[in-house]
């Protein structure tokens, strides 16, 4: 296969990689990559094949040198150009996503399940929205459209589905100073998209899927796609949006009444307790309520600096999640993919439109993987009733039914 | 036990095989050393830098399910006994228990197409095979080898590419009342086996003896 050695690197050029980046992802040298290329080397079949999916490309483009484009190329082209600026160490991430939203579409076809995504927003946005109040009223609107309330938002995946937005997380680096928070991408198929960069805190990654929601329904009018970095206009409202959202004043006023806080917090245990209630980070509980002005200037300097929170909510009694102290982006290779897509690849191995085997390598999976993530036996096992008919028959004796 | 016939091996069966504990039996069954296509396990993955690790699905299926069992231990979701069995595919391979069996260029070809969505239909499939699952296809239309899969997909491939001859292949349960039926296990241990597999996803409905 040495005459394909040309459609190697040509696959390569195309998908935006660096030999470096080609010979980090397979575990072996960027010398090898540029031997394969040269021809004098051939890369192993499990290579092969890893080139192939790295490349987004199909296996026999490489290996009898037809050329599709790679899938979503256009869509990861126009997220990764230059003016976007976005960092090289996040860029497979980028691709990840785009290259996922084709196989989502992909799946949908194949099972005849229609995905339900939003692909154009029922609220209206002018772009002299730039005022913090206006991002404000938007959170509310858009939490009175969902019946929310002012009350803490469990999880937010819950809340893009219901809104019919897809989210997906990959890793993208951790240094922000570099790395985008997320991304917003109206995909042509499946609809409002968002990308959350895993290297973040899980209290971060929820605020930046509500960062996102804003850019998907007050942005996409204008933008089909948006990468969460940097200062401007637009992710100050969004950054506005996500606080109001995920913490509404009024529902954070009512727990600080309900809670027996004093007006004016002073105390790091009460930010704890306002954080874990509405699930955010220190940082944004610690913002938002500087932002109420239910604590002073002179507070959040001594408690921004002077507190550490994960000790002290464990001191409380909270449970801590580990990724609190540490990301750990390898634990969600498993639990990138938002539910409905799940729901989906599960349909299709239970419809036997793929064996289980293919579902897994369709996904990226390993088979156990794949067995973790749709949760349940592939077929064959009834859930035992049991356990449940037992706890009924104790309720119902007592007469409350 | 030397095979009478040349067999390949695809990534479900060895897994379940070592999460059972019971990779010995396999051997048994087919004979050693076991044969396995590149990319269900490849020695020189083993030694992937960390950097890597973020592609996982660009590792050999065997270095994934070992990724899957090192998480899962690490976040208290699954037993290190697991990890520790898995691991195993190590061992067998150092010892030459399990030998990976390159492929040559036709069936490199075949194997390509059996993974791209653009070829798969002339196949009667409708989604690509992975990549260990065409490698064992391919390499058993190639050379005449009894392809020992659990997978409905690759055996689909190997009807259409077969017409109306006859070709070998084992699939775990088989292979299980096999075991039994040569008195290498009782038909309640071949049961107890296929449960255990059951319990750890295997997706096979049946049991090797439903009245045992």
């Amino acid at each position: 296969m040495t005459e394909l050695s040309p459609v190697f690197a040509r696959a390569r050029e195309r998908a935006r990689y660096s030999q470096d980046d080609v010979g980090a992802a397979l575990g072996v040298s960027r010398a090898m990559v540029s031997y394969w290329e040269a021809g004098s080397r051939l890369p192993n079949d499990r290579q092969l094949a890893a080139l192939a999916r790295l490349y987004g490309v199909q296996p026999t483009d490489l290996v009898d040198g037809s050329e599709s484009d790679p899938s979503g190329a256009d869509l990861t082209g126009m997220l990764l150009r230059a003016e976007t600026g976005v960092d090289p160490e996040s860029a497979p991430g980028v691709r990840e996503f785009v290259q996922f939203l084709e196989r989502y579409a992909e799946l949908s076809r194949l099972t005849s399940i229609p995905i339900r995504g939003l692909s154009q927003s029922p609220f209206v946005y002018r772009s002299r929205f730039t005022q913090k109040d206006d991002a404000r009223r938007k959170a509310e609107e858009v939490r009175s459209h969902l019946d929310l309330g002012t009350g803490a938002i469990l999880d937010v995946d819950t809340v893009c589905e219901m809104l019919g937005i897809t989210v997906y997380r990959a890793p993208l680096g951790g240094d922000l100073t570099k790395a985008p928070s997320g991304a917003f991408l109206n995909h042509p198929d499946v609809g409002f998209s968002i990308l959350v960069n895993l290297d973040m805190t899980p209290g971060r990654r929820r605020f930046t899927v509500a960062h996102e929601i804003a850019h998907a329904l007050f942005h996409s009018s204008e933008d089909r796609w948006v990468i969460s970095q940097g200062h401007n206009p637009r992710e100050a409202f969004a950054d506005e949006f996500a606080g109001e959202f995920l913490m509404p004043s009024e529902g954070v006023r009512r727990f600080v009444e309900e809670t027996g806080m004093p007006p004016r917090i002073t105390d790091a245990v009460d930010v704890i307790h306002v954080q874990r209630h509405f699930r955010t980070s220190f940082p944004m509980a610690l913002v938002r309520l500087r932002q109420m002005n239910a604590i002073t200037a002179n507070t959040y300097s001594d408690l921004r600096d002077g507190v550490r929170p994960v000790a002290l909510a464990r001191a409380l009694g909270y449970p801590i999640d580990p990724e609190e102290i540490e990301q750990d982006s390898e634990r969600w290779r498993f639990h990138r993919f938002p539910r409905p897509f799940l729901r989906m690849l599960r349909e299709a191995v239970v419809g036997e439109v793929m064996s289980p085997p293919s579902a897994a390598s369709f996904a990226g999976l390993a088979v156990p993987d794949l067995v973790q993530v749709l949760g349940q036996p592939l077929v064959g096992k009834e859930e035992e009733p049991r356990e449940l008919t037992t706890e009924f028959k104790e309720f119902e004796e007592t007469g409350v039914v | 036990m030397s095979s009478d016939q040349d067999h390949i091996v695809d990534t479900v069966v060895l897994l379940y095989f070592l999460l059972v504990d019971e990779v010995d039996l396999l051997s048994d069954l087919i004979g050693t050393p076991l044969r396995v296509p590149v990319a269900v396990y490849d020695p020189e993955d083993r030694s992937v830098p960390a950097e890597a690790l973020r592609h996982s699905e660009l590792l050999s299926e065997m270095h994934q399910s070992i990724r899957h069992y090192e998480v899962s231990t690490r976040t208290g979701s699954a037993s290190s006994d697991l990890l520790d069995r898995v691991l195993r595919v190590n061992a067998l391979y150092e010892s030459g228990a399990l030998t990976v069996v390159e492929m040559a260029k036709q069936e490199a070809i075949l194997a390509a197409r059996l993974q791209s969505r653009s070829k798969v239909a002339d196949y009667g499939l409708r989604v690509p095979l992975g990549a260990g699952e065409a490698a064992c296809v391919a390499i058993a239309w190639e050379r005449g080898w009894t392809v020992t899969t659990d997978d409905e997909a690759a055996l689909r491939v190997l009807d259409k590419l077969h017409g109306d001859r006859t070709y070998a292949y084992e699939r775990i349960r088989k292979l299980l009342m096999r075991a039994a039926d040569e008195d290498r296990i009782t038909e309640s241990s071949a049961n107890e086996i296929h449960t255990a597999m059951r319990d750890l996803g295997f997706w096979d409905s049946g049991a090797p003896f439903p009245d045992a």
